[in-house]
């Protein structure tokens, strides 16, 4: 083959002989392909897994729509190849490009990762690597681009420090532009990287972790992170935006089956309801709602601009939402005759949801998903969910009553305190669920029951606690299995070696950079498919590495130990977090903060930015004071 | 009421399959707003129909498809509302109205036609007699999924001819619901590697 083949013709070579090609040629309807020369900026938006997963993300979406609005920066996107292409790219020396104008990665200015999950963090290497550029933060010239991630997982950037130069803490719409903005000022200042870094660093919510050092105890606890840098500040708050800004509506439709084909319109940010376990819970505080109008209105265009017949209204919990009648009788009533499905996640349950999900419903009835998370009063208590037997009952049998066939129950087991009478009232509620089902409606009912584990969050009030033993899950997970025998209960479990993996890298700290390197360099990659078995490479690396990971997993922290991510923070004050994990040994419930503010910390931090769409009852004892 | 839409189906879309193209087409239909009539049942779906699938990695110059609206359309208001809408990838060359009771466009297809540009490494100083052996034979033994089908009777004919481009293969195959021939499997059996080539169905013959 003549050597003169561009890379664009050399990628045309080997789609054909992948599976899914539609994953890699870009050129989708809605992209946004700009000339390289009118730009100042150009800027690769990177999900570290494949297209099919990564297009739907919204963080994604929105960070590609507010890029692209700018005349002088360009955002193109990137997803991990999946094994075959990767493997067909290094065959033919194609480094990783971008969808939109196949450019390689390295010629872009910054890389933006998205981490929302930390099954992604080997896959982060392996696209440097495909990029052909250093892995390591300190190995990269200036003249590579920037490489900054951010993201739910990104709270607790250690793991990952070796990696990644600059970390964004929290909501990315405002503080993106910062960063091209600072970017572009260095770049036309001629500097070094270590400028840019140094300006960087001014950017309230940008982590610059080479700015910082820690110091262990030969207990292998930290004993203190201090800056290193005279730009290293001290701690990072998470960003917000105060008000959110109006929803994307021109989301890329992409040519082949992806797992999400809808619009996603966010309809709400943050949760009060204070589940103990809940990560998305406590990071994403403030809640802020965005207008009925502007709701209705994104969907309108969005479908406009799309052709999606599905529209999911994305929040936390979508009962919450102050107007949600209003939102969906307005929806029910514009798009009743028109064959779009409306989704609606993350409902409480009561019979209101139910009444809700009615007016939605339309021709087609998929499952009905509810979440009670745990079958007892005592474990409730332990995770502050407070959903009574009686009212799941009442509200399945209203679901089976309206016509629903599938009733989807989430749990969660692994709580170190859990026992085997609370694995038991699992079963025992799924069958109750069915046999009522069976009663209302016959024997076309089923029951799904998604049986997680339970995997201790940074941020959380849980962030102390240790994780249940493999073998006790293990045999939690057979008892599920051989109860649920019905062929119309079907259960789903996580297995354990996963949620070890999830459980080392959440609460990992700056040490465990080196596992994951070694990890990736032993062939560890796509952790988070099921099919990708990698837990004894794992193993293996923490040995060469000389770490412990039953130290991050299954070891309980004292409260006076400095946690890795003790100098990020999310807003909320470790004292809350504290008084919520006593609360959780006593099994207290704490009530849903737009009943009374628990003066978790996040509105004096944010007060310059509150507006009137904020949630957030008056402290109590404020309250006292006027 | 319902139409027989001719299409391109271009460079940007030649990886899209025949279901993923099923659904770029519904929904380039709903941006343009034109409703479709959907099928009885617990799961009603619009009602659209391609005449044939089209290999992946090849590109359409006319390919068909049948759908039935909701409501009546002049078809030159449906381009109209179509041309603005449609996804890189896909052009709209014809539309016209067809008879409700005229047979399935599955079914009525004959054969189709393809043309096959030569990678200009290809080796094509014995070409015309490899088609020629080929042609003479009765038997051709091709793998499809799994199974050993003979595909000599899905040829109709294979001509070599020079273009400005280089050399291109013009073939007719058959196109009939249970018996349709590949390009891929012809240009293997001619000694020929098909991803090295651009191809092309030029035409849907009923």
């Amino acid at each position: 083959m003549p050597t003169t083949l561009t890379l664009s013709q050399k990628i045309d070579q080997i789609l054909p002989l992948v599976q899914k090609p539609g994953r890699y040629t870009g050129g989708e309807l809605n992209s946004v392909v700009k000339d390289w020369q009118e730009v100042h900026t150009r800027v690769a938006l990177l999900f570290p897994d494949i297209y099919d997963i990564g297009l739907p993300n919204l963080g994604m979406a929105i960070l590609y729509d507010l890029l692209n609005k700018r005349a002088d920066v360009l955002a193109e996107r990137c997803y991990a190849p999946w094994v075959d292409m990767e493997a067909l790219m290094r065959q033919n020396g194609i480094p990783l490009y971008s969808l939109e104008t196949r450019h390689p990665l390295t010629d872009f200015d910054i890389i933006g990762f998205s981490l929302p999950y930390e099954s992604l963090y080997t896959n982060v290497l392996n696209t440097l690597d495909l990029a052909g550029l250093p892995l390591l933060s300190a190995d990269r010239g200036k003249d590579q681009p920037l490489v900054i991630a951010g993201g739910h997982a990104a709270y607790n950037p250690e793991p990952m420090h070796a990696f990644i130069d600059a970390f964004v803490i929290g909501e990315g719409e405002e503080v993106i532009e910062e960063i091209v903005n600072t970017y572009q000022q260095w770049k036309e200042g001629g500097g070094l990287r270590i400028d840019l870094l140094t300006a960087l660093a001014g950017i309230p919510g940008v982590y610059i972790p080479s700015f910082y050092s820690v110091d262990y105890q030969l207990d292998g606890r930290i004993s203190t992170l201090k800056p290193n840098h005279p730009a290293g500040s001290l701690p990072i708050q998470k960003r917000i935006v105060g008000k959110l800004p109006p929803p994307v509506t021109n989301f890329i439709v992409p040519y082949i089956e992806i797992v999400h084909d809808r619009v996603a319109i966010e309809i709400m940010r943050g949760c009060t309801r204070g589940c103990r376990f809940c990560h998305a819970g406590m990071i994403n505080r403030p809640v802020r709602e965005r207008p009925v109008a502007e709701i209705l209105a994104a969907v309108d265009a969005a479908l406009q601009a799309t052709g999606h017949q599905e529209v999911a209204l994305l929040s936390l919990s979508s009962s919450d939402y102050t107007r949600i009648e209003e939102l969906v009788d307005g929806l029910a009533k514009r798009y009743a005759t028109e064959h779009i499905v409306i989704s609606l996640p993350s409902l409480r349950i009561e019979s209101f949801s139910v009444q809700i999900m009615d007016k939605l419903k339309g021709s087609r009835l998929g499952g009905f998903t509810l979440a009670p998370e745990a079958a007892t009063d005592r474990m409730r208590g332990i995770i502050n969910k407070p959903v009574s037997t009686q009212q799941l009952m009442d509200t399945a049998r209203a679901i089976y009553s309206r016509g629903w066939t599938t009733i989807k129950l989430y749990f969660m087991i692994g709580h170190p305190s859990e026992t085997l009478e609370d694995v038991q009232a699992i079963i025992d509620l799924c069958q109750q669920v069915y046999r009522v089902g069976r009663e209302v409606a016959g024997g076309r009912v089923k029951v799904h029951a998604g049986v997680s584990t339970f995997v201790p969050k940074a941020h959380t009030p849980f962030q102390w606690t240790a994780c249940d033993d493999p073998d006790s899950v293990r045999k939690k997970q057979d008892m599920l299995r051989s109860q649920l025998r019905n062929p119309n209960i079907k259960l789903s479990w996580t297995d354990t070696k996963d949620t070890q993996m999830e459980a080392w890298l959440s609460r990992g700290d700056r040490r465990l950079s080196e596992v994951i390197l070694q990890a990736w360099r032993s062939g560890a990659k796509f952790d988070a498919w099921q099919d990708q078995h990698h837990h004894d490479t794992w193993l293996k690396a923490f040995e060469e590495i000389d770490l412990d990971p039953a130290f991050y997993a299954f070891r309980a922290r004292t409260l006076d130990e400095v946690l890795p991510w003790d100098h990020i923070h999310s807003g909320v004050r470790k004292s809350y977090l504290l008084a919520e994990y006593s609360n959780s040994l006593l099994g207290a419930f704490r009530e849903d903060c737009r009943q009374q503010c628990h003066a978790c910390g996040i509105v004096p931090l944010f007060n310059d930015q509150a507006a009137e769409d904020w949630f957030c009852p008056l402290p109590a004892n404020r309250e006292v004071q006027i | 009421m319902r139409f027989r839409l001719t299409f391109q189906k271009t460079q940007a879309m030649r990886f899209t399959g025949h279901l993923d193209l099923q659904h770029t087409w519904m929904r380039a239909l709903r941006r343009a707003g034109i409703a479709l009539e959907h099928s009885q049942g617990f799961h009603p779906l619009p009602k659209v129909q391609l005449a044939s699938a089209l290999p992946l990695g090849c590109t359409g110059a006319a390919e068909i498809m049948d759908i039935w609206t909701e409501k009546d359309w002049i078809p030159a208001e449906m381009d109209l509302c179509l041309q603005p809408v449609l996804p890189p990838g896909i052009r709209l060359v014809n539309t016209e109205v067809v008879d409700l009771t005229a047979p399935k466009v599955q079914v009525a297809l004959r054969s189709q036609e393809y043309r096959v540009e030569l990678h200009q490494n290809t080796l094509t100083s014995d070409l015309q007699q490899r088609i020629d052996t080929l042609m003479a034979t009765t038997e051709s033994i091709a793998e499809r999924r799994g199974k050993s089908i003979n595909i000599r009777p899905l040829i109709h004919e294979i001509q070599l001819q020079r273009s400005e481009s280089g050399m291109v293969l013009m073939m007719h195959l058959s196109a009939q619901e249970s018996a349709t021939g590949r390009p891929d499997e012809v240009l293997s059996a001619l000694g020929v590697n098909p991803a090295e080539c651009l191809v092309e169905r030029t035409r849907l013959i009923f």
